[in-house]
């Protein structure tokens, strides 16, 4: 007895620490890994009961992230700190020139507003729908290899929908693909699963703007005369009505072989989004066909069942 | 056992996979050292013998990065059970002094690197840019060296129970 505890003591005055008994690699890290490697295929495969699973899970722990993020934030705001002090400089350089071709650009719009104004009377054109929106706070950031997307403290319970766009003060961001009570989860331009129609420069020429998982996504399908150059402003189009138009994205990068887009809106540091109420109007009048159609067939009079409705992706 | 060595690891892993999800301003392309965090606590309690961190709770936490970072499931959970198994059998070198168990470490970041890119190239088949991984390699070993492991240190001093000399007569 007293031998054993002599011999267990002896670990702790040994130098350099304690000693450490073997610790045995236990079946259940075999069986652990083999589970691993079967979800990761089921991932591969877009199982969607792993995909219904997850984003149930994913919701259910916002409340635990959004609490997470309050003591993250003095870091985030040194972080800035930080930052902004290298290159103030040259930020304030910038922001006077900015300023000075801005204030020329302003009498400009005011100009044409007013011009707009007038003919838009004289036509008698439909007003544009007017949008509401909902600002959220941004509480996980999804952003890796893998995906381009981040979580807000927002969800049906402040009536967003999967579809909505949504922009920060910079632009498009992207648009919401999961939704629950309390929070969602937007999917980011530059994610490799984004599309987006979008027109380009003054002639507004069509193309997708694809997401790779990289900082700038690919202008896709366009025409094969199309001009295009360096510095070209890219804004939805609306084509499709996944998107309301003229949300401005960001600028033409790469011309050449390979057209980019280099956004607005800095993706790696978002804190408050906005997400807009755009109903696509295609989209309404084909959930008004469907209703009207099950209202007519014969014994589906008092049916409360709702129409199916197409999530866009 | 200690209650205090069950909470401090599991709180710690768990606190560092919530980390790996939240908005701190990092670029997309360097955010892959955040996962790599938890690397570090189970590597760092799975060599102490009395503290308890089982392979299921390692499991579970890589799935809730999984979850949160919206990867595929089963990526970080495989990449953190790598990184219990080779802390595991790299306690049985019988490693003494405080630079070699840092090599140590630095070794056990490397090689889960070297899986999670292999993994995530296996999972695209295409062979992905490395860079962003040793780059997160790199931040994640200057991050586990400057924050990481002090606090460690300092949760580990604090539960650590009294081993005091005893004494005993007779035999």
């Amino acid at each position: 007895m007293a031998r054993a505890r002599l011999k267990d003591d002896d670990h702790f005055l040994r130098p350099g620490g304690r000693a450490e008994p073997r610790r045995p690699v236990r079946p259940i890290m075999l069986f652990l890994i083999f589970i691993s490697l079967a979800l990761m295929i089921l991932s591969r495969l877009h199982h969607s009961a792993l995909t219904e699973m997850r984003w149930h899970v994913a919701s259910s722990l916002a409340p635990v992230l959004q609490a997470a993020a309050v003591p993250a934030e003095p870091f985030r705001e040194i972080g800035h700190a930080i930052s902004s002090q290298f290159d103030l400089a040259a930020e304030l350089q910038r922001l006077k020139a900015e300023n000075q071709k801005l204030s020329g650009w302003e009498w400009r719009a005011k100009q044409l507003e007013a011009k707009l104004e007038d003919l838009e009377n004289l036509a008698k054109v439909v007003p544009e729908q007017h949008l509401d929106f909902v600002t959220s706070r941004v509480i996980a950031d999804s952003s890796g290899a893998f995906a381009r997307s981040v979580m807000i403290n927002s969800g049906s319970n402040q009536n967003v929908k999967a579809g909505y766009p949504v922009i920060n003060a910079d632009g498009l961001i992207g648009r919401v693909v999961d939704v629950g009570p309390n929070s969602s989860r937007v999917l980011l331009a530059t994610d490799a699963d984004s599309r987006i129609p979008v027109s380009i420069g003054a002639k507004a020429v069509r193309a997708i703007l694809a997401g790779d998982n990289g900082g700038h996504p690919r202008l896709l399908y366009l025409p094969e005369d199309a001009k295009i150059s360096d510095g070209d402003n890219i804004a939805t189009s609306g084509t499709g009505g996944l998107f309301p138009p003229g949300l401005r994205i960001g600028t033409v990068t790469d011309s050449a072989g390979d057209p980019r887009a280099t956004l607005r809106a800095n993706l790696d540091d978002l804190e408050y989004v906005s997400v807009l109420f755009f109903n696509d109007p295609s989209r309404a009048i084909a959930e008004d066909l469907a209703a009207a159609r099950t209202k007519d067939r014969p014994g589906s009079e008092g049916s409360s069942t709702p129409a199916a409705v197409g999530r866009p992706k | 056992m200690n209650w205090s060595r069950i909470v401090a690891p599991i709180g710690s892993v768990a606190v560092l996979a919530l980390i790996a999800a939240l908005p701190l301003g990092v670029p997309a392309e360097d955010r892959f050292f955040l996962p790599l965090l938890p690397v570090v606590a189970i590597h760092y309690w799975t060599l102490r013998h009395d503290a308890w961190l089982p392979e299921w709770v390692v499991f579970l936490a890589g799935l809730t990065v999984d979850i949160l970072t919206h990867g595929p499931l089963g990526y970080w959970a495989l990449i953190y059970l790598l990184a219990h198994l080779t802390a595991t059998l790299s306690a049985r070198l019988h490693v003494e002094g405080t630079l070699a168990r840092l090599v140590l470490l630095g070794f056990a970041i490397a090689l889960v690197t070297f899986v999670a890119w292999a993994a995530a190239s296996i999972y695209f088949f295409d062979v992905l840019d490395a860079v962003p991984y040793v780059t997160g390699a790199l931040l994640a070993s200057l991050c586990a060296l400057l924050i990481v492991l002090p606090i460690l240190r300092i949760l580990d001093g604090a539960v650590e129970p009294s081993r005091s000399i005893r004494l005993t007569r007779g035999g």
